[in-house]
This record gives C-alpha cells, sequence and structure tokens, in this order.
C-alpha cells in the first residue's frame, strides 16, 4: 500500500514481494522482451522498448526541459522512464502533450507520427501496467447539490417549473462544470436565498388556499416577426407570443394586452383582425380589433378614444382552475385576398409607413385571482398530497413519502417524527391542514439531508484507505450524474436490496436510466457546458457590421446546437459523430443563414446535409458565434476552443507582460486578420503556443463571426484562404480537411470527452491516476463504436466511481 | 416564473423588463431630511469598493505620459482631472488620485486572478480548494457590518463567469471580488430583484413579514440541528464543509434579527426591479441605484462592484464602441483602439460619478452620504495589452466621515503596494492592520 499526493493505491503486492520483485527485475525484464510483452506487475522496461523512449525523450524534450533549464519545471533528464509509477503526473502529462502535437513546439525539430505513436503506446502500456497493480480512486467530499440539481430535484418532488437561476446564487465552475465538489461552498447569500427558496417552493407546491392577488407581466421576444406565425403558437395564426403560468389557486385571473400597436395614427386599426387567447390549447377569449367601427373611434377620439378601443383587451376576465399551464396568445391569421385590403409593411413616410395590423407590442399581464375558491386538484398536489384526512397518520405519511425521496434514502420514524412539529405550526395559520402540509415540506427542503450528498449514509469502516461506495451513495451518484437529481424508486429498491454493488446490475440500472427522459440533463448540464455552448447570449455581434443578427437566430443556433447534442448522445449514436454527422437541426431563418434554400417555416427538423460545411460541432453557428468576437472572428478562439473542448489539450494562458503588439505601421493597406496573425507568429516568445493555436483556428476563416460562409475578408477585400499547416506540418484546408487532420482514425476526441464525462460523474477534477481508467473506458467502449451508452457503463463500473478514498 | 414572477405584488412593476423600466430609486424615497436621516447619532461610514476590469490607459501605453488619459494633476484648487475622471469634477474635492501603485499578487494570472486579489493584495495558494485570505472589504464587513442587516452586498452588473476561462483554482478568483475567509468566496449577485429581496425581504404587511420571519426562524433552526446530527458520522474534511454551513446559518440568523429588528417606515421602498435588464446601461446604473438605496437606509455599510464582467466581451455599442471590451483591451498601442478604450473607460467612471452625485444630494446626520463614504474605484490590471499590475488606476472617493481629504493626486517616489493603500483605507475605517496582504505600510498624506 502507498499512498502519494491524495491518491491511495491498494496493491496485492507486500512490501517484501516488491523487494523480491526489483531484485529479479532483469530477468523479468528479460523475459518479456524475449515473449514481446510487458509484465503488468513489472517495475522494469521491457528492453528495446525503454531504450527507445529514452532516446524519443532525449531527441525531441530534453533540450529545454532538462535539469538545468527545467522548462516548465521539468527535468525529463532526471526522470527515468522505467519507474513510470513513481511519476506518472509528468508522464501522463507528456503523453497528453504528445498526443495532442502541442510538444515539441513548432518551430522545433518534430518527430514523425510513426514514432510518437509508438511512445504514446509504450508509454500508457507502462502506466496502465503500473495502475493496474490496485484499484485508484480519489476523494470527494460531501458534496452540496448545485443550483441546477437543486432545482431539477424540486420540480421532480413537488412537480414544479422552477429555473434554477431565480432560486439561488451562481455556483463557480470548474472547466465549466458547477458541480465540483470542492467548489461547492455556502455563503450568506446562498443561505439566504436557499431558505427562501424552500419557503416559495413550498407555497407554490400547495397552492394558495388564502391567496394574495398577485401579477405577473411576460415580455415577448425581442426581434420577433408578428406579422409571420410562431413557432409553438397554433396553425393558422401570427404573432402573439406563449408561455408558462403558475396559477395559484381556483378563481378569476385578468388579463392585460397592455400595447397592441395602436397609437396616433389609424394605420393599425384600419382593417379588421382578431385577437385570441388559449389556456392549455382551450380557446378561452376572442375579441376582434379594427375595422370601421374603431377606425373611427381612433382617428377622432384620440387618446381618450384609443383607450377605449384597448379596454377591450384590458383585465379581461377569465375563470381558471389552479395549477401551470401553456398560454397562447395570437391573432387570427387572414387572407390577404378576401378583399382588397392592405395588410402589411407600408414603406413610405413618416406618416404613413409602418405596420398596417395590430401586433403584440409589449406583453401580457395575468393578474389574479380574484374571488378565488380553494386549490383543486395540481400536478403538484397529487405529488404531495398521498392522503387527505386531517390526522397524524396522514401527516406521517407525506412526511414520509417526501423525505424518503428527497432525502434518496429510506427514512427513520425519528426523521419523519422530527418534520411534525412544522406542520403543527402551520397547522394553527389560517390556511390550516394545507399550510401545515406547506410548512411541512419547506421543512423537508431546508434538511441538510437533502442538500448534501453522501452525508450520512455512509456507515464508514475504520481503517482502509479506500472504500466501497455503499449501494445507496452509489444510487445517488448514479442518478445525479445521468439525471441532476436523486434515485427513483426502482433505484432506490435496487440499492436497498445491496443490488448495486453488483457491477453488471449497476450497468443495467445506467442503461435503463439513459433511456428515460430525464437524460435530457446530461445535454443540458453536461455536454452544452462541456462544449461551452450555453452561454450564447453574452456573444453580441456589432448590429452595424451584421444587421441580420437577431436576437432570434442566437436562440435558432442555441436550438440547432441542443437538439445535435441530444440526438447523438441520447439516440446513442457514436459520440465522435459530434464531429462529423452530416445532418443537423435548422428551421427556415437558420438555413436560411446558412444559405441552405430547401427549409420552409419556424420549425426546426432534422436535414441531411449536401454540403460538409456544417457537419459536426465545427459547423455549428453556436460554436462559431460562441469563439467570434463582437466585430469579428477570432482565429485565436477557434483554435483554443477546438483544443481546449474536442482535443483535451487545453492551450495554456499567455505570460504576464507579453507583448501583443499587432499593429501595423502607419500608412500600410489593411491586411487580413491572418496576415496580422502571421507577423505575430513569426515571433519565438509566441509561436510557442499560437504555432499550435492559430492553424487550427485560420482553418475555419470560412465561417464569419455570426457562422455565415464566407470566401470573401470584406474587411481587408481579399478572398478568404483557410489552408494552413498544423505543427507537425502537415497541410490543412477548410473544415473538413482540418476535423480529418485532427481526428480522423484516432479517439483523441472520444478521449478527451470520456474525460470530461467522468469529471461531471465523479463531481471532481481528475488526477493522473484516473487517466488508466479513463483509457480503459476508452478501449472498452471500441467494440461498441463509442456510444454513450458504451462509455457510460464503462464509467459506472470503474474503481473511480465506485470506491472513494479517505481524505 | 419564480422569484421574479409573483412574490412581491405590491412592489411588482408591470412594464417589461429592459424596455422601459427607469427606476429613479433615489428621486423616488423620502424627501430628503427624514426621521431616519436625523436621528442617525453618529454618523455611520458607508464603503465601496468599484472595480473595472482591463486597466486605464494612463502613461503605459508606448506613447508614455502624452496618453495619459487618466492621471489627474495639481492639487487643492488646482487638482485638474484628466479625460477619463472628468464627470467627478463637481465632486472633485472628495477625490484622491494615486500613481506608482502595484499589485504583484495579480501578475502571472493573465485575467484570472485579478479580480480576487485587488482587495486581498496577495497570491492565492494552488490546489484544488479556494485559498485566498479575507479580503480588505471583508475585514471591514467585519468591522462595521454587524449592526446593518447585511454585513455586505456583493453585485456584479453581468454573470462573471464568463471569457476568463479558468480551470482548477484558478475559478474561484475570477468571479468575485470577496472573500469572506481563505476558503470561502462570495458569490455577487447579478439578478437586480435578488438583490432587492436580499435588502427588502418579502412580505407586504408587516403581519406578512412576522409569518416569514417566524418561519425561517424555525427552519434555521431544524438546519442546525439536522446538521449538526450528520455531522458526528462523518470525517474530518467534512465536517469542515459542514462547520462552514453552521457559520453561515448563525450569519442568517443575525441577519433575521436585524431584519426584524428594522424600521423602514421612514424609506418608501420602491417598486421591486423585475430581473436583470437587457440594455446594459441600464443595468449598471440599476445596480449603483440598489447599493445606494442600502446606504441610504443603513441596511449595508460595504459594497463590492463589478461594473463589467472580467475578461468580458460586452460591446459597448450605446456609446459608439462596437468592439468587444476584452480583445479591444489589447490594444497593440493601436491609436483607434486606445480611443475606444478611453471612451468606454469614461462612461464607467460617468456611471460611478452619477452615483456619487446621488449620494451627495442625500442629507445624512451633518452631512451628505457622500461625506459618510469611502470609496475605491479602480482596475487591478494597468496596461490590459499586457496584464501587467503597475501603474493600477486608483482613485480614493468620498469624505470618510472627515478622515479623507481629496483634490489631490498622490504619487509615491517608488512602486508601492496597492496594499498599503488597503492599510490606509482599513485605517480611515475604524479597523486598522498591522499588515494587509504584501503591505509594507500605509500611504502618507490621503
Amino acid at each position: 500500500m502507498t499512498r502519494s499526493g491524495g491518491r491511495v493505491i491498494i496493491s496485492p503486492l507486500t512490501r517484501a514481494l516488491k523487494q523480491a520483485l526489483s531484485i529479479g527485475v532483469a530477468v523479468a525484464a528479460l523475459t518479456a522482451a524475449v515473449l514481446g510483452q510487458v509484465r503488468p506487475d513489472s517495475p522494469a522496461p521491457a528492453g528495446r522498448a525503454a531504450e527507445q523512449a529514452r532516446k524519443t525523450i532525449d531527441t525531441y524534450c530534453v533540450g529545454c526541459h532538462n535539469t538545468r533549464a527545467k522548462a516548465g519545471g521539468l527535468a525529463l533528464d532526471a526522470t527515468p522512464v522505467d519507474a513510470v509509477s513513481e511519476h506518472p503526473d509528468v508522464w501522463e502529462a507528456a503523453v497528453r502533450k504528445l498526443r495532442g502535437r502541442l510538444m515539441p513546439p513548432p518551430g522545433n525539430k518534430q518527430p514523425e507520427q510513426r514514432e510518437i505513436d509508438t511512445f504514446v503506446t509504450w508509454m500508457e502500456a507502462q502506466l496502465d501496467a503500473a495502475a493496474a497493480r490496485g484499484p485508484a480512486a480519489g476523494h470527494v467530499p460531501v458534496q452540496r447539490m448545485t443550483r441546477t440539481e437543486y432545482a431539477t430535484a424540486v420540480n421532480d418532488l413537488l412537480g414544479l417549473e422552477l429555473n434554477a437561476k431565480d432560486v439561488l446564487p451562481a455556483e463557480i465552475e470548474v472547466n465549466g462544470f458547477e458541480n465540483v465538489a470542492t467548489a461547492l461552498s455556502t455563503s450568506p447569500a446562498f443561505l439566504d436565498q436557499y431558505v427562501g427558496a424552500a419557503r416559495r417552493a413550498a407555497k407554490l407546491a400547495v397552492g394558495e388556499p388564502v391567496p394574495k392577488v398577485g401579477s405577473a407581466h411576460y415580455v415577448k421576444a425581442k426581434g420577433d416577426d408578428q406579422a409571420a406565425h410562431i413557432d409553438g403558437l397554433p396553425l393558422g395564426t401570427r404573432g402573439g407570443m406563449k408561455f408558462r403560468h403558475t396559477f395559484p389557486a381556483d378563481g378569476e385571473y385578468r388579463f392585460t394586452f397592455p400595447d397592441l400597436g395602436v397609437d396616433l395614427y389609424t394605420r393599425v386599426v384600419e382593417t379588421k383582425h382578431t385577437l385570441v387567447l388559449l389556456i392549455d390549447g382551450r380557446e378561452v377569449f376572442r375579441e376582434s380589433l379594427g375595422g370601421p367601427a374603431d377606425m373611427k373611434t381612433v382617428d377622432r377620439g384620440g387618446a381618450p378614444g384609443r383607450a377605449k378601443v384597448m379596454e377591450r383587451f384590458t383585465n379581461v376576465p377569465v375563470q381558471v382552475k389552479a395549477g401551470t399551464y401553456d398560454i397562447a396568445v395570437a391573432f387570427i391569421e387572414r387572407a390577404r385576398i378576401e378583399s382588397d385590403e392592405f395588410v402589411g409593411f407600408l414603406p413610405g413616410d413618416e406618416f404613413s409607413r409602418g405596420d398596417r395590423f395590430p401586433r403584440l407590442v409589449d406583453g401580457v399581464t395575468v393578474r389574479g385571482p380574484f374571488n378565488a375558491t380553494g386549490v383543486s386538484e395540481t400536478a403538484s398536489r397529487q405529488k404531495v398530497f398521498v392522503c387527505h384526512t386531517d390526522d397524524r397518520a396522514c401527516v406521517r405519511r407525506i412526511a414520509g413519502n417526501l423525505a424518503r425521496r428527497a432525502f434518496r434514502r429510506p427514512v427513520t420514524a425519528e426523521e419523519v417524527e422530527s418534520l411534525l412539529p412544522y406542520f403543527n405550526e402551520g397547522r394553527t395559520l389560517p390556511g390550516g391542514f394545507d399550510t401545515g402540509v406547506e410548512h411541512l415540506i419547506a421543512a423537508v427542503l431546508v434538511s441538510p439531508e437533502f442538500l448534501y450528498r453522501g452525508a450520512g449514509d455512509a456507515g464508514e469502516p475504520k481503517g482502509s484507505p479506500l472504500r466501497r461506495l455503499t449501494d445507496l451513495e452509489l444510487a445517488s451518484r448514479l442518478s445525479f450524474f445521468l439525471w441532476s437529481q436523486g434515485p427513483d424508486d426502482a433505484l432506490l429498491k435496487a440499492a436497498a436490496a445491496k443490488r448495486l454493488s453488483d457491477p453488471a446490475l449497476l450497468r443495467a440500472q445506467a442503461l435503463r436510466m439513459l433511456k428515460d427522459p430525464r437524460a435530457a440533463s446530461l445535454v443540458r448540464n453536461f455536454a452544452l457546458k462541456s462544449f461551452d455552448l450555453d452561454t450564447l447570449s453574452e456573444s453580441q455581434p456589432d448590429p452595424n457590421l451584421f444587421p441580420t443578427f437577431t436576437d432570434l437566430l442566437r436562440q435558432d443556433m442555441a436550438t440547432e446546437a441542443e437538439s445535435f447534442l441530444s440526438s447523438v448522445l441520447l439516440e446513442d449514436r457514436n459520440v465522435g459523430d459530434l464531429l462529423t454527422a452530416n445532418y443537423t437541426f435548422l428551421n427556415e431563418r437558420l438555413a436560411r443563414h446558412y444559405g441552405i434554400k430547401s427549409v420552409f417555416g419556424p420549425q426546426f427538423r432534422r436535414v441531411t446535409l449536401d454540403e460538409p460545411q456544417r457537419f459536426g460541432l465545427l459547423g455549428k453557428g453556436a460554436m462559431l458565434l460562441h469563439t467570434s468576437y463582437g466585430n469579428r472572428t477570432s482565429p485565436v478562439l477557434r483554435g483554443a476552443w477546438v483544443m481546449g473542448k474536442l482535443m483535451g489539450t487545453p492551450p495554456t494562458p499567455p505570460p504576464p507582460d507579453v507583448d501583443t503588439d499587432l499593429s501595423q505601421p502607419k500608412g500600410e493597406p489593411p491586411k487580413t486578420l491572418r496576415a496580422r496573425l502571421e507577423s505575430h507568429r513569426s515571433k519565438p516568445g509566441c509561436r510557442q503556443c499560437h504555432g499550435v493555436i492559430d492553424p487550427i483556428g485560420l482553418a475555419l476563416e470560412n465561417y464569419d463571426a455570426i457562422g455565415r460562409w464566407r470566401t470573401i475578408d470584406s474587411e481587408a477585400n481579399a478572398p478568404i484562404d483557410a489552408s494552413t499547416v498544423l505543427p507537425d506540418g502537415r497541410p490543412v484546408n477548410g473544415p473538413a480537411q482540418l476535423q480529418q487532420a485532427l481526428f480522423g482514425g484516432q479517439d483523441l476526441f472520444v478521449r478527451a470527452f470520456t474525460e470530461k464525462l467522468t469529471m461531471y460523474a465523479l463531481g471532481r477534477e481528475l488526477k493522473a491516476y484516473d487517466m488508466p481508467q479513463i483509457r480503459a473506458v476508452v478501449r472498452g467502449a471500441a467494440a461498441q463504436d463509442y456510444r454513450l451508452s458504451a462509455l457510460v457503463s464503462g464509467i459506472v463500473t470503474s474503481d473511480a466511481f465506485r470506491m472513494q478514498a479517505r481524505d | 416564473m419564480f422569484l421574479t414572477k409573483r412574490h412581491l405584488s405590491r412592489r411588482t412593476v408591470l412594464k417589461g423588463a429592459g424596455v422601459t423600466l427607469a427606476l429613479p430609486f433615489l428621486d423616488a424615497m423620502v424627501p430628503a431630511a427624514t426621521a431616519l436621516a436625523q436621528t442617525a447619532a453618529k454618523a455611520k461610514l458607508r464603503t465601496g469598493f468599484f472595480y473595472i476590469p482591463h486597466g486605464a490607459i494612463l502613461g503605459n501605453t508606448s506613447f508614455g505620459p502624452e496618453m495619459d488619459k487618466w492621471t489627474p494633476s495639481g492639487s487643492g484648487a488646482s487638482f485638474k482631472l484628466s479625460p477619463i475622471l472628468k464627470s467627478l469634477e463637481k465632486q472633485k474635492q472628495y477625490v484622491t488620485s494615486f500613481g506608482n501603485l502595484q499589485n504583484a499578487a495579480m501578475i502571472g494570472g493573465v485575467h484570472s486572478l485579478a479580480p480576487a486579489t485587488w482587495l486581498s493584495g496577495m497570491k492565492p495558494e494552488r490546489g484544488s480548494k479556494a485559498s485566498m485570505s479575507t479580503t480588505l472589504d471583508q475585514v471591514i464587513a467585519q468591522h462595521l457590518g454587524q449592526d446593518t442587516t447585511l454585513p455586505s452586498l456583493e453585485v456584479a452588473s453581468e454573470t462573471t463567469q464568463q471569457a476568463a476561462a479558468c480551470s482548477s483554482s484558478a475559478c474561484y478568483y475570477n468571479t468575485t471580488l470577496s472573500f469572506r475567509d481563505a476558503h470561502s468566496p462570495l458569490p455577487v449577485e447579478y439578478n437586480p430583484r435578488k438583490i432587492f429581496a436580499a435588502l427588502f425581504g418579502e412580505g407586504d404587511t408587516p403581519e406578512e413579514r412576522a409569518a416569514i420571519t417566524n418561519q425561517t426562524r424555525s427552519l434555521l433552526d431544524r438546519i442546525s440541528s439536522r446538521t449538526r446530527a450528520l455531522q458526528r458520522d462523518l470525517g474530518a474534511s467534512d465536517r469542515v464543509v459542514f462547520d462552514n454551513y453552521l457559520e453561515t446559518v448563525r450569519e442568517i440568523e443575525r441577519r433575521v434579527q436585524m431584519a426584524s429588528a428594522r424600521d423602514l417606515s421612514a424609506i418608501e421602498v420602491p417598486e421591486a426591479p423585475i430581473g436583470e435588464l437587457d440594455a446594459f446601461e441600464k443595468q449598471v446604473d440599476l445596480l449603483f441605484d440598489l447599493i445606494a438605496l442600502a446606504y441610504r437606509a443603513d441596511l449595508t455599510r460595504v459594497a463590492t462592484y463589478i461594473m463589467v464582467a472580467e475578461g468580458t466581451n460586452r460591446t459597448y455599442n450605446h456609446i459608439g464602441v462596437s468592439d468587444s471590451f476584452h480583445p479591444v483591451s489589447h490594444h497593440a498601442n493601436d491609436m483607434s483602439r486606445l480611443e475606444k478604450l478611453v471612451k468606454i473607460q469614461t462612461w464607467h467612471v460617468e456611471r460611478f460619478a452619477s452615483f456619487v452625485g446621488k449620494l451627495a444630494a442625500v442629507p445624512d446626520g451633518d452631512g451628505t452620504l457622500l461625506d459618510h463614504s469611502l470609496f475605491l474605484y479602480g482596475s487591478n490590471m494597468s496596461n490590459s495589452d499586457k496584464h501587467n499590475g503597475h501603474p493600477l488606476p486608483t482613485i480614493l472617493v468620498g469624505g470618510g466621515n472627515g478622515t479623507h481629504k481629496g483634490s489631490q493626486h498622490i504619487e509615491p517616489s517608488s512602486p508601492t503596494p496597492l496594499a498599503n493603500l488597503h492599510m490606509t483605507i482599513l485605517e480611515k475605517a475604524g479597523a486598522p492592520q498591522k499588515t494587509f496582504g504584501d503591505s509594507t505600510g500605509t500611504i502618507a498624506g490621503v
């Protein structure tokens, strides 16, 4: 048993046995060489292969990484290649740099790919062999739910639709992930919001038997087209908007449409239009606007006249039962040829031009309830009220049911009892039984057994440095990994029956859960974050340079990215398809943006692509927009994105006081971005990193800053040149060749993907000792085409997932 | 649909977010001479720390002093503000500017260390956990903040979780200015509605507020008792996690106590903002207004404000700069980019100056709120093209309860740690320390 840097290895070999082995090293090495294999438990090199590896290091690395220069703090001349288990971190890093061809730095003598492959294969075999001596796992401290997990769990527990962002403060993201345990601290701001969230969620779930009149305003999307059909609204309508609203009690609610475009001039009311309001698809209000009578009122009545017309759209009463519903507001599309009336947009002078039809300008306000008559059965109440009698037994049942699901394990009678005072406290208030239950729910939600996982159910046997997770701990780790929330009944049952400690049954549960709709959380909370595509709203293209860019287009790009990731991951395709798939998801707006003319209508659908321009993630608007600046592309950002997100080899940040002067002498004609970057790469200090980063980004220069395909750089008025030379000397022209050169025929991307997936699954950063397990997962998944299910199976049955080191 | 929609009904704003929402918070409040303003026996010092990323155009470009748009000159009556600081003209008797300050702690982190080392003056330790030190604002909060509902308020105009890519421990240091202790970064809030809720709580009537307070108290009781019960079975490091949690519980208990005792009757609480505003310029102002409101109602005496996120790609189309802030900050000594940066920096000072101007108009005890304030405004980077930490653009603003004399530019003869200014601020806040960060003393004559 040895201990190094927080990592614990249980070795089956005793110290004495090891000594005996090292005496027999020479013999073992010889045997291994003869048999052409490496003995897994032998610390000795396999003769010539080791010599060859040493030679590779000496030829290409030791020039800088030596005892004297110590570039990067590394002295590879003094690090023997035949004792990798002493420096797994050094060699794992070396292998990574070589695989990504980050080293040797561009401009230095480069090894042949064959030589790299030989070295990497040999070194990885050494590292894997060293790791095979015993299981290894890291320590994950007691883990608070992230705000996303909290909202997901509460929504599932209570049938609500909370948005994590509105409920709790932002989390610190490590490598883009929220769920890294060491980063999940608590602060007064967190706790303040957390207790408030529990109170309010409980109130929403129970409904308000004694409700207050409240009001909510929903704003329509910016830049939408009120003249055209809006996706998601009933066919045959135009304009309008949709949203979801929670009605706290049965009663009357009043809808107001504050601005329908009726203004000083009469053009909007010249013709008759009809506005409809639907709740969960059922029409509850229909009223016309425009036509001769309204026109007269608006024309002659001035402001009071307009107000009179709008009265019909103010405080529209609708009876609604408690619950959360889809609300849709739209205008009925009218035939443009039924009369010779002009409906549309009229260009012209200031007084006559504009939209000649009413439209939703601002949004919709909902106020209520008035004359509330109580709370009828809602989805939330059905989940909470497993019985309805106002007595102790029923309260205990409600408490036990909630606590078991919230705490992700069977609960004790004592735990149920501890919740009852909260019921009693609320029971005395005007809402009676319901308010009692409301307070009880809030008490469940603030329990640390809910907020923290891995607390209280460990049953720690002392003494051993590494322990297997209990079945219940495994159940939680598995379900937070795949669903971002606690286990369902089936998984809890399997855990209670101690079946999860059997890897085959654990795997079977994982595969079952991957097929569940809740696995969509992997797309939102893992994939989108892993590729950093969840923050598109931060990209703000210059409206003068990119007038066609709108918030809706941004939203379309996000939809495309999410649909694409979903289809590859949740339909269980080869994860490599993320880079190569010849299909995507488009609506008309995005298709036109891409120059694809065969897609019509606002709804998204799967489209098979003829041209490789939009294949895989490299061709997706979301990625291209995200890696651009407001007024131009950034080959550096794009190159760094490819390296960090796809290759698993993020570039190191620039040193301080680095000279970044890219300016050109005054009086010269403007150069292309490419030319400016090239002059910068000629400086040795920059070249070391940018020699790797920039060529990758330059190969993507055919995409402009908002992801359109282009052949001309409009700023420099010069043709786009997307041909570059990768650090290893291979020429590449354009995205398809780049993809092929970087990822074709090797598993670089699958490895990087698996690393990130493992980090997300464990809630901790990976260490050198995890890498052999990652490689094993990737090897194991190869036969199953690197499907997500195969990678997940490998991860959940690994020691890293199923074990825990003591801290 | 949740926090942002219906729970603060009386105060709900019906207009669309970002479109029409203009909140003249300070104007909406009770006219000047209120009971609250006058009953204050002794004026309480308010402190604030206002952060702008990516340095400033001082004499740090290849053009040298001729392109210095930041540094003022002269002192006293001849104190002359620079173009970037021009908007502080009316309050310049409250302004001291500093030259030759440096912060060694931010060096080497490019952007990632700049926010958190601004008020710490020390480099964090490497490792998988956050490891900084208590920041200046939090030292002051421990001293000044215990009599107010919120010991301190941490806000930002936009999510700070961006651009400056981070991995591992660096992630702790580019999102916040504030560390409560070495391992406790404080999250910044950018949703004005949540900030409002933190300041004023919930409930429309006294009865409702009392009911919420009661429920909150008993929920906090549950958290402490259950947490202590769980803690028994845990290993050492997990126990520390829960110790920290329990400490936060006690802080919130204190807060609830303060909140139920506070009297807001003299303040007409304005309507709650509906959420984050789409228009950046309005969002920046709204957060300034919320801070001013918190000072005025004495809900906090310490605030930190990240006016725009480190490494942000935000554009400033509203002042005619369509370039993203971070890339244009790599100006490469290109004159047109330098001019754009000057525009951005000038605009931020203008927003700050407008806030300062509002405080100057609010009577507070024997003077104005500005007389009883001490604000640090600046960046933890000098030349954004080089990511370096000397000289840092830094000004101190406010009367400091009579401890701060303005109208001057102080330029130590040799590079001086920023932490020396922090020491000076601590002295003025009545919380002097022997050392702070890499300080070597205080700065004289401030």
